[in-house]
């Protein structure tokens, strides 16, 4: 497809959401029409159309992306996190939200997956060095039917919290919820 | 769990990198990263300073996280914080210069797969978005290509709502009048 010479259509011009008066919204639209054709032209130049692409700009870029995500994963690596102090049942003892956060994660992702679900993230709420809350966020795994209700599973994953708890900081009353944030369905291999 | 990480939305996989999670992070820079590499290769001049800048966003990301509100998208957030990254490092090529003064050229050459016939066309395209001043090439293209909302090119350019309308429509203005001659 030639840009030069190609006639231009409605289908380049993007609705703006600008908002303005008739005069200034006339010049506007004689310009924005004016420019719809090289609007287009930029998103080709932008290469967004992979038969634009070349291998050799792919390979390029391919292994540009991997070497920014290994030099950004080391470079976090060294910046840790502060972890705000969880007071334990054992008096000197704490435990980091962070790290209780992670061990959360850890503990429940084997009983999520066993009902279809994983572990979205696990929020933690302090008050001073005190654990109040711990709010559980699923997600469920595939379309299958299910042996229980998501009701009946978030349950029993809420009591996995409180048993994971008792281990780790002791009898506490922290109140613990769960939501099922979203259903994904993985893509099924074709072919 | 990693694909469940992949099927998690920005805001969540923001929030566990909050705390540290840095498999959450990780699955921000793959979805992301890609993207912005783009954003920055087509608004900054020098392709070989382009991933750097890229590296340094994450980084002042991944710093910043934990007093990120989420009163904008993680990723209108993250743009701006490459995009003060491509302004730091402009101001470094030309430090004698404001932002507005700085024609220079964004290597963004068709490339050899591209028809001989929108060479010339292309090539011309390619120089005019090179010689725009910086904010005007960068809402250039965050409207016109990424189809990014006013509001939030404003937050990426740290900037209002007008100013990104009046750098929009002088940009189509100043195109359309310097490529009238390849007008279809």
């Amino acid at each position: 497809m030639s840009h030069t010479g190609q006639l231009y259509t409605a289908e380049y011009v993007r609705d703006t959401g600008e908002h303005m008066s008739r005069a200034a919204t006339d010049d506007h639209d004689a310009t924005a029409e004016a420019a719809a054709w090289i609007a287009h032209a930029t998103r080709r130049l932008a290469g967004l159309s992979e038969a634009d692409r070349n291998e050799t700009d792919w390979a390029d870029t391919s292994s540009a992306l991997s070497q920014l995500r290994a030099v950004i994963s080391q470079r976090i690596s060294s910046l840790p996190r502060r972890g705000k102090p969880i007071r334990t049942a054992t008096p000197g003892v704490r435990i980091s939200h962070i790290a209780l956060a992670k061990v959360l994660t850890e503990a429940l992702a084997e009983p999520a997956a066993a009902v279809s679900a994983a572990i979205a993230d696990v929020e933690l709420t302090l008050e001073a060095d005190v654990l109040t809350k711990v709010h559980v966020h699923l997600i469920g795994i595939g379309a299958d039917p299910r042996e229980h209700t998501y009701l009946q599973d978030g349950d029993a994953l809420r009591a996995d919290v409180a048993r994971v708890l008792r281990t780790t900081v002791g009898e506490n009353t922290a109140a613990v919820t769960a939501v099922w944030d979203d259903v994904t369905v993985p893509e099924t291999p074709t072919g | 769990m990693a694909d469940a990480l992949i099927s998690l939305p920005d805001e969540t996989l923001a929030r566990r990198a909050q705390r540290g999670d840095s498999q959450a992070f990780d699955a921000l820079v793959t979805r992301h990263a890609p993207a912005l590499l783009n954003f920055v290769r087509q608004t900054y001049p020098e392709r070989s300073e382009c991933d750097d800048i890229v590296q340094e966003a994450f980084i002042a990301a991944w710093k910043a996280l934990p007093g990120f509100a989420f009163r904008s998208q993680f990723r209108t957030w993250l743009y701006a914080l490459a995009s003060r990254k491509i302004i730091d490092a402009l101001r470094r090529r030309r430090p004698q210069s404001g932002l507005d003064a700085v024609p220079e050229a964004v290597d963004l050459r068709p490339g050899p797969g591209q028809r001989a016939e929108d060479a010339a066309f292309l090539t011309a395209l390619s120089t005019e978005l090179g010689r725009m001043p910086y904010p005007a090439r960068a809402t250039w293209w965050l409207r016109e290509v990424y189809g990014l909302p006013l509001a939030e090119i404003a937050v990426v350019l740290h900037t209002t709502e007008g100013s990104v309308r009046g750098l929009l429509q002088r940009g189509r203005k100043r195109l359309a009048e310097t490529l009238a001659e390849f007008r279809p």
